[in-house]
């Protein structure tokens, strides 16, 4: 039973293809003696093997060809509404340059107003960065969210710890 | 299906695209758009949304190219756009379903919508194989966005846990960690099909 526990963890390795040999030898040795894992191995097998044929539709090019037309005008709407693409990059190629002079303003600014005692603490170059860095590429993973139970929680860690000494 | 483009050509394709040249931008969008389209499909679940969620997708790629320095190859730094895209767009899709129920809910009393299908405690056992793909959609609908995440990318979109590793910005063993819970909490779902 014990061994059916712990092997539980290489079963979905063992389907994925991503186990040592040493790892396989161990799993083909307790599958033939226990046929509750067989059972559980042949379950993930099934559900592996209908996501991975699910059918994923190849439109035609009429479809592609409402796609792109549909893209171009979404297209056109930001360029007139904020200039042509090409004025764009001159404001994006030197952020450098953007983020000093951007620092040296507000760091004027924050001499005056705050002489010297902003509280938060955080320079502003990096907040500056930070902004930029939440409007390309706004992260939506946040880890800790996906832990909604204490269960959750202890079952992440122990299989971190199993996966560490793996 | 992926790209047909040596990285060196696509690295000049990309170049183009940041000087604002449309007509490369054009081509990038026919190299990749397949793909995209497959990402977004078994993210969102029809077609008709997933070419929403891929149009918003290149419209990020089209503002923010010139964020793209070549760190990553593009499409590992695309897959990770659609999947936002698509994961914003369930967010979006998941609170006005909720406001839906809430005003079906004012009108009649109990309310007639379930806030989730318990798969569970459905009692049919597997008819067809039709209706077990229906019921593992379902399931995989009830994943956590990093299991569901990982585990379309992984199993429905092939792609090597290396790769999802950068799209989904984590380590590999928190991908495995991820494609470990997600694939046993289909199988707790989906239990009484088997028996
Ligand atoms: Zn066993």
């Amino acid at each position: 039973m014990l061994e059916c526990f712990l092997l539980k963890r290489k079963l979905y390795d063992c389907l994925d293809n991503s186990l040592s040999e040493k790892d396989r030898m161990r799993i083909k040795k307790h599958l033939d003696v226990c046929p509750h894992c067989q059972e559980r191995l042949t379950q993930l097998k099934v559900i592996l093997d209908y996501a991975s044929s699910k059918h994923i539709p190849s439109p035609n090019n009429q479809f592609w060809y409402t796609f792109n037309a549909g893209l171009a005008r979404r297209l056109d709407t930001i360029v007139s509404e904020s200039g042509t693409m090409t004025q764009k990059p001159k404001v994006y190629r030197k952020p450098a340059l953007v983020n000093a002079v951007l620092c040296v303003f507000f760091l004027a600014i924050g001499i005056f107003l705050f002489k010297f005692s902003h509280p938060t603490g955080m320079p502003l170059g990096r907040q500056v960065n930070v902004l930029v860095e939440e409007f390309t590429s706004s992260d939506e993973f946040s880890e800790a969210s996906e832990l909604n139970h204490e269960d959750d929680y202890l079952e992440e860690m122990d299989l971190l710890m199993q996966l560490e000494l793996a | 299906m992926e790209p047909e483009l040596s990285l060196s050509d696509e690295w000049v394709l990309i170049a183009k695209v940041k000087e604002g040249r449309r007509s490369s931008f054009d081509t990038l969008v026919s190299l990749y758009q397949h793909r995209g389209l497959s990402i977004a499909y078994t993210m969102v679940g029809n077609v008709e949304d997933a070419q929403d969620v891929l149009q918003e997708a290149f419209v990020k790629v089209y503002i923010s190219i010139n964020d793209f320095k070549g760190k990553a190859k593009f499409g590992t730094w695309f897959y990770r756009i659609v999947v936002n895209c698509a994961l914003d767009f369930l967010r979006r899709r998941k609170r006005s379903a909720k406001v839906f129920i809430d005003i079906m809910a004012d009108k009649d009393e109990g309310g007639i919508f379930p806030e989730a299908i318990d798969v569970s405690t459905e009692p049919r056992r597997v008819s067809s194989s039709r209706e077990f793909v229906y019921k593992l959609d379902e399931s995989i609908a009830t994943l956590s966005r990093m299991q569901r995440s990982c585990f379309i990318l992984r199993h429905q979109n092939r792609l090597a846990i290396q790769e999802i590793a950068k799209v989904l910005k984590c380590s590999p063993s928190t991908v495995k960690v991820h494609l470990f819970r997600a694939v046993w909490r289909l199988r707790k779902h989906l239990l009484h099909y088997f028996r």
